[in-house]
């Protein structure tokens, strides 16, 4: 894969990074991405960690951002909660003003169970962190076997290739350029295995998606993209069963879409 | 005076009802949020079927208002699909038909307007949507065999099996089949049509007594992405309206104006400028120089209507061909025994014994056999005679 190169549009611009992506799962090569940001004149960085908190371990200094965005349900806490970590000489203008909590930043009373739960989670994830990995690794190898040729599904993998140190663990994405991805969602649905397509910010529309069109695949391909993750409690024997299912589905939605 | 008939016969010979199904299927049905298609889910569910609800997304004129809760695509009424498919504990599905719908449905539905005709979208949205692509989805995406959906109309096959035909409703006053007709055979063969056998009051009944929460709700009568039934203003936002002009006589004497052409269709009275005289209605609409025709009443009764697109369940009439059965030109109007003869390329005339009134190009016209539709057609604007 061939990294994009990266240019600010005009001097200070502030620039918004994901340091993985959740659609096609991979992970940036942050440091090239970030070292270009600032040759050409870019200004503070806000990175989107919450797909990669999941799977690495974060050096905020090493991401050389102003702020740092990370998620707490990604990692097994309770929804509704996220933190923002600055670097130290960052001033954040408050949108919540009036009162002296989060250090004047962000004014209300805080929901400290969130932050508790959240906290707690992340303790127990970067705990298992290492052990999780292999988990999904181990899933995402057996639904490979088990699913087979993707080529005789008519698939091409989308992404980091599934083996890469640059792909999220336990992530598998793919395009289909002869159906649309909201199709096999239902039909997959229906089998009973829960499936994405495109972004998640794009749901239930049909235009093809925008990453899928930039790095290059067909229109068609972009319209059905497909996305498979698994998770810590899933099994192995889940993960062969998956790709059993997944299988006859695609199949059978294949031969009833005229070509 | 039109002398008409109003009933439709039994089933013609050669011709039996439809069998109800001996082993269970795998049924799609279109949930719309509404309680006719509430209620076929429930009877299918009853017999045993297995049943997936489907809620279409077909445009989004809805949206964007507020007070148009009566439309069946509203996101009240995707809501509304979803707690029946619940309570009826059967997987619910949400497809996205827009660009089905609009290459079906809204773009003829304007190019109709745009060429003097008065269309009649609801005939291409069955066609096309419910029993097109919806069936295709279906299939592949769920397995399912067969399409169900809350209208009104029975089913017949030949008795050899081989060819089907719709089949009035019970209640005529809630038949549907002038609406369906664009559906051949083999998407007759897979449609199934619960309540064909069912009154309005019968069904609100079943909907109460399994206690679906779309029991009472109002019927929606009007185009669904038409909010507040003004279409004219849909017309002005894609630049299909003409703007003033004139309404003449049949001796093309200019007696009044009006505020755009595509505002009235034949056989419409009201909009037109009082006279003082007989009641007057149009006869025509000329979408080149945007002028209305009005006319007394008994010049609009017709004995000859010209058809494009002229079809039976097994395919286009072709040149030659011709088919008879009682002729009806608008949606529960009156019937009168008639003719078509094919003229090539589904083109057709329909020759009438007793003349009925005011057919509007762009409207339906079906024929039926007994109870069983026939053949159906599009009314083409009439030659012009300069």
């Amino acid at each position: 894969m061939q990294a994009a190169v990266l240019r600010a549009d005009r001097p200070g611009a502030v620039g918004l990074f994901a340091l993985a992506s959740g659609e096609v799962g991979t992970i940036q090569p942050w440091v090239s991405f970030a070292t270009a940001w600032r040759a050409s004149g870019g200004g503070a960085l806000i990175v989107d960690a919450v797909q990669a908190a999941y799977h690495r371990t974060l050096n905020v200094q090493e991401t050389g951002a102003a702020h740092l965005v990370v998620g707490s349900a990604k990692v097994g806490g309770p929804f509704g909660v996220a933190a923002l970590i600055s670097a130290p000489d960052t001033k954040v203008r408050p949108l919540i003003v009036g009162g002296g909590q989060e250090r004047g930043r962000r004014g209300g009373t805080e929901a400290v169970a969130l932050a508790a739960g959240f906290a707690a989670a992340y303790r127990a994830h970067r705990l298992h962190a290492e052990e999780t990995r292999q988990h999904l690794t181990a899933l995402t190898n057996a639904f490979d076997d088990a699913l087979g040729s993707l080529t005789s599904l008519g698939l091409v993998p989308t992404g980091a290739p599934f083996t890469s140190e640059a792909r999220l663990a336990g992530h598998r994405s793919y395009a289909a350029d002869w159906a649309l991805g909201d199709d096999l969602v239902a039909a997959l649905d229906h089998a009973g295995i829960a499936a994405s397509t495109g972004s998640a910010c794009i749901s239930g529309s049909r235009e093809p998606s925008e990453a899928l069109r930039a790095m290059g695949h067909s229109e068609s391909e972009s319209r059905g993209g497909l996305r498979l993750t698994f998770g810590r409690t899933s099994t192995v024997d889940e993960a062969r069963h998956a790709a059993t299912i997944v299988r006859s589905v695609l199949a059978r939605v294949r031969t009833a879409v005229p070509a | 005076m039109t002398l008409a008939t109003t009933a439709l016969g039994g089933l013609p010979t050669g011709w039996q009802a439809a069998p109800e199904a001996t082993a269970p299927e795998r049924v799609l049905v279109a949930l719309s949020g509404g309680v006719d298609s509430s209620v076929a889910a429930a009877l299918l569910v009853e017999a045993g079927h297995q049943v997936v609800g489907v809620w279409m997304r077909l445009h989004s004129a809805a949206d964007q208002r507020d007070g148009h809760r009566k439309s069946c695509c509203t996101l009240d009424a995707a809501d509304d699909a979803r707690r029946v498919a619940d309570h009826l504990g059967i997987p619910f599905h949400i497809q996205n038909l827009e660009q089905e719908f609009a290459d079906a449905v809204l773009e003829p539905f304007v190019a109709a307007y745009q060429s003097g005709e008065t269309p009649s979208p609801c005939v291409g949205c069955n066609t096309a949507v419910k029993f097109g692509a919806l069936v295709g989805k279906g299939s592949a995406l769920f397995g399912c065999d067969a399409v169900a959906t809350g209208h009104y109309a029975r089913r017949a096959v030949s008795d050899d099996g081989r060819s089907w035909r719709l089949r009035a409703a019970v209640d005529s006053e809630k038949d549907q089949t002038y609406f369906l007709h664009g559906l051949d055979s083999a998407a007759i063969a897979r449609a199934r049509f619960p309540l064909g056998g069912m009154t309005k009051p019968q069904v609100r009944e079943v909907a109460r007594s399994r206690g679906l929460v779309t029991a009472e709700k109002p019927e929606s009568q009007e185009i669904c992405f038409v909010p507040d039934g003004d279409y004219r203003s849909l017309l002005r936002e894609r630049g299909a309206a003409r703007g003033e002009g004139e309404v003449v006589d049949e001796s093309g004497a200019v007696v009044g104006t009006h505020a755009g052409s595509e505002g009235f269709t034949v056989g419409q009275r009201r909009g037109l400028p009082g006279s003082g005289v007989a009641a007057r209605y149009v006869s025509s609409v000329d979408p080149v120089t945007n002028r209305i025709t009005i006319a007394p009443r008994a010049a609009l009764d017709v004995r000859s209507i010209p058809l494009v697109e002229a079809a039976t369940p097994e395919g286009l009439i072709t040149d030659g061909v011709q088919v008879q059965g009682l002729a009806r030109i608008r949606h529960r109007g009156a019937l009168a025994q008639g003719t078509v003869t094919g003229l090539g390329g589904g083109a057709a005339t329909l020759a009438l014994n007793d003349p009925l009134w005011a057919p509007s190009p762009g409207q339906t016209v079906v024929l039926y056999d007994g109870e069983t539709l026939v053949a159906g057609a599009r009314i083409a604007r009439p030659q012009r005679s300069a």
